[in-house]
């Protein structure tokens, strides 16, 4: 059996995982609101507001509290002279393996808040799809992206 | 239009001479416009112009954005013609020249050649193999290279459809079901109406049953105006169907209306698919097509289809010969116990329609009929679901609707990845995909629920084949 993937992807990702999934849980809570006052106002029954506000619990509870942590242990990578090799999944637990002589382009991106944080996601392109390493530290993701592009291009072949 | 504008005026004003200005007026817009409209496509042929040189292609075209391309046969994915009706009879074609980008057309696409230009700019721009040895080193070039540098390129290997054959394309192409697909919605809204409109005395079995007989005709006759009309597009468009092969190309030629050819170098097929919808496997027939990059012309997605109708045997010995290297590699099925998850995930959403019909509607019962069919299917997708790998070849077999086979080679395979659900995981079986460059992006070959082992072990393959060269030593990272 094939080991895992040697690297972590950095810790801050948690934190941007929550704040992103907070966000998520912003629009049942403005639903719980909404009802909150219908009901105050004999509109609709008070029970709605009561599944209302704990649609928006269960929402933060996993987006914010559980999810980000578990997303964070799940995702391995490990980048060697001959291959790109990914594991992650929350449920479905997905391993990939890039050939590095498969590699068309590599990128990093950030978004406001992966920059907030000083993270990049570097994304991987072949001809068949891309592939995404999210949330390194921004040095990590540079040194990564360029040894990628180093490796893919002594290696480069025609599609 | 023009004349036909003319022509109206001048009628209009012989009645009513006191319009006479402002059909005058139109007439001239008129004509105006279509002079622009024939001025504008005459510019554009003049500002679009192309040659090749030192075997790279070079077009310049627009008349005010200029775009201008550089295309060495290294980039090139496939070369395609077409010729509609008014292009055959002229005997002009249009060449589109597929790369392995992503835009919505192909790269680039000269209209109006004659066919003989057209066939001396796509000999032009054959990849030069003496040129590729001495750039990239002959190392590199060896999977092309085993086959004889031609001076002119000779036709090795020719197959022709039959009118026998393209009958039976035509009669069992999914083409008829698909238009059979579109209707059936139709008729399904139109029911309800038809239903409603029935005053309520009609409606005991006496007067009713003459109206289940007319909607039966009418469903049927449309069924078979659907499947006729199918078949005869599709037999337009396998018409006179040839598939060659020279040295280093595949080429397919077809269609009565509008004659389509393409070229796919040999070098850039990325896999090769065996497809066997439910009607032809019936009679035990396969389609076979090829991947290759590259948007395909016309909206045309999808692999290249090499032959529409081989048995299985026939099928073996056409891809030796029009697709060298691929041999079929022993298929083995997914393990026993992956059969109910294929039959679970087959009833899952007909049993909950089922299930919402049954409890309201008078006849809903009838609605449970559909789980038990879809749980044949799942049972046949779990039958058909296998792999197998064999030297340089991975082939992969599984079932949507058509039972399809993939073969990848190992250095086309772009990436693999396996999955795993918790259930899988309990079960210790897992699903594998290989993705490949193809048209118009990526094609995906997905298999469900092999054993985990086997399908790590599909990864491993991969990895195993990963070109490892001592070039490393120069690299510092």
């Amino acid at each position: 059996m094939r080991p895992d993937p040697s690297e972590r992807i950095d810790e801050r990702a948690v934190l941007v995982w929550r704040i992103a999934g907070a966000s998520s849980a912003l629009m049942p809570a403005a639903a719980a609101g909404a009802m909150a006052g219908l009901a105050f106002m004999d509109l609709v029954p008070g029970w709605s507001f009561w599944l209302a506000a704990a649609v928006t619990v269960v929402v933060a509870l996993l987006s914010v509290a559980i999810v980000p942590r578990v997303r964070w242990i799940r995702w391995r990578y490990e980048v060697s002279e001959d291959e790109v090799y990914l594991r992650h999944g929350l449920v479905i637990r997905k391993r990939t393996l890039i050939p590095m002589t498969r590699v068309q382009h590599v990128d990093t991106k950030a978004g406001p808040l992966l920059r907030a944080f000083g993270l990049s996601t570097v994304t991987v392109a072949t001809a068949g799809g891309e592939h995404e390493i999210p949330a390194l530290s921004d040095e990590v993701a540079d040194r990564l992206r360029d040894r990628i592009a180093v490796l893919a291009r002594v290696t480069a072949d025609v599609v | 239009m023009p004349a036909i504008g003319a022509l109206f005026a001048f009628n209009v004003v012989r009645e009513d001479p006191r319009i006479a200005l402002g059909s005058v007026a139109v007439a001239v817009a008129l004509l105006i416009a279509a002079m622009i409209a024939v001025l504008a496509a005459w510019i554009q042929w003049m500002r679009f112009t192309f040659h090749v040189e030192g075997g790279a292609l070079r077009a310049e075209e627009g008349i005010i954005v200029r775009k201008s391309t550089r295309l060495t046969p290294e980039r090139i994915q496939s070369i395609d013609t077409k010729a509609n009706l008014l292009f055959r009879v002229l005997g002009l074609v249009t060449v589109d020249i597929q790369t392995a980008g992503r835009g919505k057309e192909a790269e680039v696409s000269i209209p109006a050649l004659t066919e003989s230009d057209a066939r001396e700019l796509a000999a032009g721009l054959r990849v030069r193999h003496e040129r590729l040895v001495s750039e990239l080193g002959a190392e590199a070039v060896v999977d092309i290279a085993v086959m004889p540098e031609p001076q002119a390129p000779t036709t090795s290997h020719v197959w022709t459809l039959t009118t026998a054959e393209l009958a039976v394309v035509a009669l069992t192409s999914s083409g008829g079901l698909i238009v059979l697909a579109a209707i059936v919605p139709v008729v399904g809204a139109l029911m309800p109406v038809v239903s409603e409109e029935l005053p309520v005395e009609l409606a005991d079995a006496l007067t009713l049953g003459p109206w289940i007989v007319i909607l039966g005709i009418l469903a049927v006759a449309m069924v078979g105006v659907a499947w006729i009309a199918g078949s005869v597009g599709t037999a337009l468009q396998y018409w006179e169907f040839v598939t060659k092969r020279t040295d280093d190309e595949l080429r397919v030629e077809r269609g009565l209306l509008q004659r389509n050819t393409r070229s796919v170098p040999l070098d850039r097929v990325q896999a090769i698919r065996l497809v066997e919808g439910p009607l032809r496997q019936m009679i035990r027939r396969v389609t076979v097509g090829v991947d290759s990059a590259g948007l395909a012309t016309g909206g045309e997605f999808g692999p290249t289809v090499l032959h529409p109708l081989l048995t299985a045997q026939e099928s073996r010995r056409f891809c030796d010969l029009m697709v060298p290297g691929h041999m079929f590699p022993e298929l083995r099925r997914v393990p026993k116990r992956a059969r109910r998850r294929y039959v679970i995930r087959a009833i899952a959403l007909p049993m909950l329609v089922a299930g919402v019909l049954a409890a309201t509607m008078q006849y809903g019962w009838l609605a449970l009929s559909i789980p038990i069919l879809s749980s044949g299917w799942g049972l046949l997708a779990f039958t058909d679901a296998a792999w197998g790998i064999s030297g340089d070849v991975v082939a992969l077999r599984w079932r949507t609707f058509a039972r399809t086979t993939a073969l990848v080679r190992r250095r086309r395979v772009q990436s693999v990845t396996v999955s795993q659900h918790p259930l899988q995981k309990i079960a210790g079986l897992a699903s594998v995909s290989v993705r490949v460059a193809a048209s118009p992006m990526t094609a995906v070959f997905q298999v469900r629920h092999l054993d985990e082992r086997d399908a790590i072990g599909i990864v491993e393959w991969v990895s195993e084949g990963v070109e490892r060269t001592e070039k490393w030593t120069s690299v510092t990272v």
